[in-house]
């Protein structure tokens, strides 16, 4: 990511945390306090709200004073793009994998967890895929072998699926 | 705590079966690119709610193990580190593997990890009992301030910049306030949904943080492919003078992998780093390094797997995981109603003898399945994308519905999906705001029972000796790296 680009998501990031302290400081502020308890239950999250306002502040005005605070942080997802440049990536398709993964759940109630993850799976392996004949015919398989195993699987172990 | 009863147990057929089982899918998982072992022990957590709390340990357990081992055969033969932790092993792995040797360096590898790991369990029973009778004496204000202590050590330890790791962190806290408050029994944060009452539910949140936002991150990549490979094994087994030669290495590698695994919240790639740039820094020969050298290999791979026990100390007798994956297992035993911390050697002894037998067993198991698997699992990686990702996502969709089967929860699930991913496109560290999540209620519950006992008074975090001295190395914890940062800027304005 450029500088720009890395100041654009501090700036994103911080704007984000105080939208979520503001939030937070706002659902508290009819908390009743209880007799007993010397600070009431209002008191923690409004404080770390506070903090995380303060903190946010500090981040984008670095952002602001063009003073980037940003480093290499500790990534839970193996980057590969920097060893293999064999391949595009394609950010479009991880939008593609939250609008899927939307309608998953949005359908679920309707078509119930069996058919709606037989669907899911086959739209999101043929989007993911190479749109090859044979790809989409395993893309095919998979999702109807994981679709009906996965549910009989849990519905067998009395996990309760809607 | 009866440690020959751990062993014991897991030579019964289903201890055994889980403890094979969690430390095969471990590895696989840890070749793997893109998911890692934190991602299996997120999407395993709610099966194990049907096990014994036991059972729950010993499967988690050996995938946590084998998730931090897995990712060095990937990173050996093919450059492409399976898990952070192995990206170190990349440097002098793969050009050993390159240059035709590459059953040699799997060998440096899976037996450093073995060794390594045998290290961290020496230190995890041996110093557990301690710690966890010396937190007996602590009370709620010592709690609230090594909780404090705690937070800031992760944010500022882990990679980056200090102040987006106490924001996730505090983030992280903010998430798991909605819902009843356990001191007065009130609902706060609900905004008016009723949905809200019982909060966010934290297996959906860490499956949403650590599951679907990797999934989505790794779409990206569905077009890659791996090179076709069929290395030789040769030269796999180490003789005595190999173990002989690196005797010193795996000791400094392992006591650098227990101590950064003690400090809470950082994980196993920061010891990988330390121990090898240690190695490096205090070998006669630091050109070798980088070039396929098995000191390179051993350093990297005896820290990461001594991480993991050390990983375990502070989260058996604390509470606080001393690393983002052992937060997931500690989040394992709060949902068996199991308290990790110093009264867990009393309470459920079982769990603790469990967990450290599973941890020795799990390494034992992890060395024979990487040495006779190991090129097999290494072509579990041609296996597409495609195929492989829209199941993570409903696997993620029954875990976070096997808890209460309410579909807020798939909401949930979906929508930390989509901000942990947002968090790591911001380089924001995800393990900061995990352990947030998970130790907020912990902290919030010592500081509010102290503040009943002192009145309102907070004056006995500053009294009480224990309590200050956390209390002052938080502080420093905190200033510490902005000082730094500024005197760096200041010295290079000078020179300019």
């Amino acid at each position: 990511m450029s500088n720009g680009g890395s100041a654009r998501s501090d700036a994103g990031f911080a704007v984000a945390m105080i939208a979520a302290g503001a939030l937070t400081m706002w659902g508290l502020r009819n908390q009743p306090r209880a007799p007993f308890d010397p600070v009431g239950a209002a008191a923690i999250p409004f404080w770390t709200a506070a903090a995380v306002i303060a903190l946010a502040l500090v981040l984008l005005a670095g952002v602001v004073l063009r003073k980037s605070m940003r480093g290499d942080a500790a990534s839970y997802f193996v980057s590969t793009e920097a060893i293999d440049d064999s391949y595009a990536v394609r950010p479009g398709l991880s939008v593609v994998a939250i609008a899927a993964t939307v309608a998953f759940v949005a359908a679920v109630p309707a078509m119930g967890f069996r058919y709606a993850s037989i669907a899911f799976m086959l739209v999101l392996g043929w989007q993911l895929s190479d749109r090859a004949p044979r790809s989409l015919a395993v893309v095919a398989a998979v999702a109807l072998v994981s679709g009906f195993g996965l549910d009989a699987g849990f519905r067998a172990m009395m996990v309760s699926l809607p | 705590m009866d440690l020959a009863q751990g062993f014991l147990h897991l030579l019964s057929p289903g201890p055994l079966g889980l403890l094979l089982l969690g430390t095969f899918l471990g590895i696989v998982v840890g070749a793997l690119p893109g998911l890692t072992g934190g991602a299996l022990l997120a999407l395993s957590l709610p099966f194990t709610y049907r096990m014994t709390s036991v059972d729950g340990v010993i499967l988690m357990t050996s995938m946590y193990v084998g998730g931090i081992s897995g990712g060095l055969i990937t990173a050996t033969l093919m450059r492409i580190p399976g898990e952070p932790s192995a990206v170190v092993t990349t440097l002098d792995g793969f050009p050993m593997a390159r240059g035709g040797r590459p059953g040699r360096a799997l060998g440096l590898g899976i037996s450093a990890s073995l060794i390594g790991g045998a290290i961290s369990w020496v230190a995890l029973v041996t110093l557990s009992p301690a710690m966890a009778r010396l937190a007996l004496v602590f009370g709620p204000f010592e709690n609230f301030a090594l909780v404090l202590m705690a937070l800031v050590l992760i944010a500022t330890l882990s990679e980056g910049s200090v102040i987006k790791g106490l924001l996730a962190g505090l983030f992280g806290m903010l998430v798991s306030f909605p819902g009843i408050d356990e001191t007065s029994g009130q609902q706060r944060l609900t905004f008016g949904f009723a949905e809200m009452a019982g909060g966010f539910s934290t297996l959906a949140v860490i499956l949403g943080a650590f599951a679907i936002s990797q999934v989505l991150a790794d779409a990206m990549h569905a077009g890659q492919r791996f090179e076709r490979l069929d290395p030789s094994l040769r030269g796999i087994f180490l003789g005595p003078r190999d173990y002989a030669r690196q005797a010193f290495n795996i000791v400094r590698s392992a006591a650098i992998g227990v101590w950064i695994g003690i400090l809470p919240g950082v994980g196993a790639s920061i010891s990988s780093i330390v121990s090898y740039s240690t190695a490096k820094n205090m070998s006669k020969t630091p050109e070798k390094f980088g070039t396929g050298f098995d000191d390179g290999i051993v350093a990297a791979e005896t820290a990461n797997n001594a991480n993991t026990g050390g990983a375990l100390i502070p989260m058996i007798t604390l509470g606080i995981p001393g690393s983002p994956a052992a937060s997931i297992l500690l989040a394992a035993l709060l949902m068996h109603n199991i308290q990790p911390g110093p009264t867990l050697f009393s309470n459920s002894p079982e769990v603790v003898s469990a967990l450290m037998a599973t941890h020795l067993a799990a390494h034992v198991a992890m060395y024979a399945m990487m040495i006779a698997g190991c090129l097999l699992i290494a072509r579990l990686m041609y296996i597409p994308r495609a195929y492989v990702l829209p199941i993570v996502i409903v696997l993620c969709a029954i875990g976070a519905l096997a808890e209460n089967g309410r579909m807020f929860d798939l909401w949930t699930m979906l929508a930390f999906g989509v901000i942990g991913f947002g968090l790591e496109l911001a380089s924001v560290p995800l393990g900061p705001f995990v352990i947030g999540l998970i130790l907020a209620p912990l902290a919030e519950g010592q500081l509010r029972a102290g503040l009943m006992a002192s009145d309102g008074s907070l004056r006995p975090l500053l009294d009480r000796p224990v309590a200050f001295s956390f209390l002052v190395v938080s502080i420093a914890m905190f200033a510490w790296p902005l000082l730094r940062q500024w005197r760096r800027r200041r010295r290079g304005a000078v020179t300019t």
